[in-house]
């Protein structure tokens, strides 16, 4: 029996042997009861009786030796199920793919402690191993706990969005856009849960004129994924160039919404001929379903907001546009009667253009008087001029051959012979010809001579010539 | 119902924006204006009958035993 008690400490059994022997505590120490450590099975008394101890006994044996053999220790997994009674103390599940361990984090080292993981988070807890009797559960004891790089869950979600963003499913081009009135909306999503309630229950107050195809498929758990990818298939057979699909649910833990991180729900969703709208989980959850989905849905009730309009927003448009066109046309009406009445105040009337007219023709007949004056005033402005510089250029001219004339007259005086005569010269000419006799020889003698004092005139015969 | 499906709504409503712009410019003419007028009422009109009429039609999409899709209204409780 003993051995089969240990069978799951098998490995552990020589070790722990030989820790309780190198720590002093030997076979008659009172918490290790004769025949607590077995051989072999030929060693346990046949009867049980010697050898068997009571379920405390041997807990609290096997606690000792724990924490002997395990003072302190340090371990590595992935958080779960994290419960925090009202007591304070934090209870949690330490896990990795193929254990688990229950862990405890009492108040006191909780306060303590700057980080405090959350459901998925991968991290290293330090503190002591125990068994808890009244349970019989091995329990690590947790004073300090750090994170250990990110969870595994967090580190398989980033390694698949860097892979599909580089290859280019989150890329912007390859949006489709979303229909305005869509002809049909399919839900994808649990028939029963709260994400088609909020949505259908938004739907019903906004402006909705599509019908709307519940597509229901489970959202969580093992194939999940799968069968969304089923539901996606199923609509888009039915689907129409007007149509849309929201791939949506409520929210729920990391591992909840683990379906909408499948590598192949993804893939399917990018190779989709119809727009699809993502809403999973609450404004702070993203799936690798928001980064490739056409458009991301903060919440079910978001989707709803996305794909109908606000009934409101259009009625009131409606009126405003309404009184907007009456106005217009009401305006342009007024406007053409306006017109109307001013041509018909024009037309009553034809005296007016008549006086018009007069009116005109007065004015031209005057300017024209006035221009005719300005020009006969301005003619005979130039003729008085012309008129004046004509007499006093005559006068000019006379009074300057006056004057020529004079001087003209005193030299000749001076040059007259009379003068000369009248100094005591005489002249003397022959009375034939009158011809001046200038020399002797001119005269012949008794030849008739006339001399001329510078008064009166003597008559007389050459009688002698001297040459 | 050829005549609703042919009806789109956003595109009337457009219709409607234009033609208050265009009524809104003094170039128009009024013979034109009041054409347009005309049917800025009748859009108008089925516009609001559009609203009326408009509601969320639930239906719900599963498959039969033989696979094939099957189509029916939905029974959901909310």
């Amino acid at each position: 029996m003993g051995n089969v008690i240990f069978a799951p400490f098998e490995v552990h059994k020589q070790g722990l042997r030989e820790c309780v022997i190198n720590m002093g505590i030997n076979s008659n120490n009172t918490l290790f009861p004769d025949g607590f450590f077995v051989e072999d099975k030929e060693d346990v008394d046949e009867s049980g009786l010697l050898a068997s101890v009571s379920v405390s006994e041997f807990l609290n044996g096997l606690r000792d030796l724990i924490e002997e053999e395990f003072p302190y220790v340090a371990i590595r997994g992935e958080v779960s199920s994290i419960s925090i009674p009202r007591s304070g103390h934090a209870y949690f599940i330490l896990k990795d793919p193929d254990a688990q361990l229950k862990a405890v984090m009492f108040q006191g080292a909780r306060n303590r402690s700057r980080f405090f993981p959350k459901e998925g988070d991968e991290i290293i807890v330090f503190g002591r191993p125990s068994l808890y009797r009244p349970r019989g559960d091995l329990q690590v004891i947790v004073d300090r706990v750090l994170p250990y790089g990110e969870g595994r869950l967090e580190r398989l979600f980033n390694e698949l969005k860097d892979r599909l963003d580089r290859e280019g499913l989150f890329s912007q081009g390859a949006k489709r856009p979303i229909p305005e009135f869509p002809d049909r909306v399919f839900v994808i999503t649990s028939p029963t849960g709260a994400a088609i309630r909020d949505f259908i229950k938004t739907a019903r107050g906004r402006l909705v004129t599509s019908d709307v195809i519940v597509c229901p498929t489970r959202v969580q758990g093992d194939g999940a994924d799968r069968e969304v990818i089923f539901a996606i298939d199923l609509a888009e057979s039915m689907a129409g160039p007007n149509d849309v699909l929201v791939i949506t649910r409520g929210g729920g833990s990391r591992e909840d919404l683990w379906t909408f991180n499948s590598e192949a729900l993804a893939r399917r969703i990018y190779s989709c001929k119809v727009p699809v709208v993502s809403a999973v989980g609450h404004e702070i959850d993203f799936t690798i379903v928001d980064f490739v989905s056409d458009l991301r849905a903060p919440t079910p009730t978001a989707a709803a907001q996305v794909l109908f309009p606000s009934r409101e927003e259009y009625e009131d448009a409606l009126i405003h546009l309404g009184e907007r066109l009456t106005r217009s046309v009401s305006y342009k009406i007024m406007e053409r009667r306006h017109a109307i009445k001013d041509l018909a105040h024009r037309l009553r009337d034809p005296k007016t253009y008549l006086y018009e007219s007069r009116v005109t023709l007065d004015d031209l007949s005057y300017r024209l008087e006035r221009r005719l004056t300005t020009l006969i005033a301005h003619e005979k402005e130039c003729l008085k001029d012309l008129d004046s510089r004509l007499t006093f250029g005559v006068v000019n001219k006379l009074s300057l051959s006056k004057y020529n004339l004079k001087r003209l007259s005193s030299n000749l005086e001076a040059l007259s012979p009379l003068k000369v005569l009248a100094r005591g010269y005489s002249l003397v000419s022959r009375h034939e010809d009158g011809a001046i006799v200038k020399e002797a020889s001119m005269v012949r003698v008794g030849e008739r001579l006339v001399i001329r004092p510078a008064k009166g005139h003597i008559k007389c015969i050459a009688e002698e010539i001297v040459e | 119902m050829e005549e609703e499906k042919a009806f789109r709504f956003k595109e009337a409503v457009k219709e409607l924006e234009t033609i208050v712009r265009e009524l809104e410019d003094d170039t128009v003419d009024l013979d034109v204006a009041l054409k347009k007028y005309e049917r800025g009422i009748r859009l108008i009109r089925m516009c609001n009958e559009y609203l009326d009429k408009a509601e969320l039609r639930l239906k719900e999409l599963t498959q039969d035993e033989g696979g094939v899709p099957l189509l029916k209204d939905a029974q959901l409780e909310e």
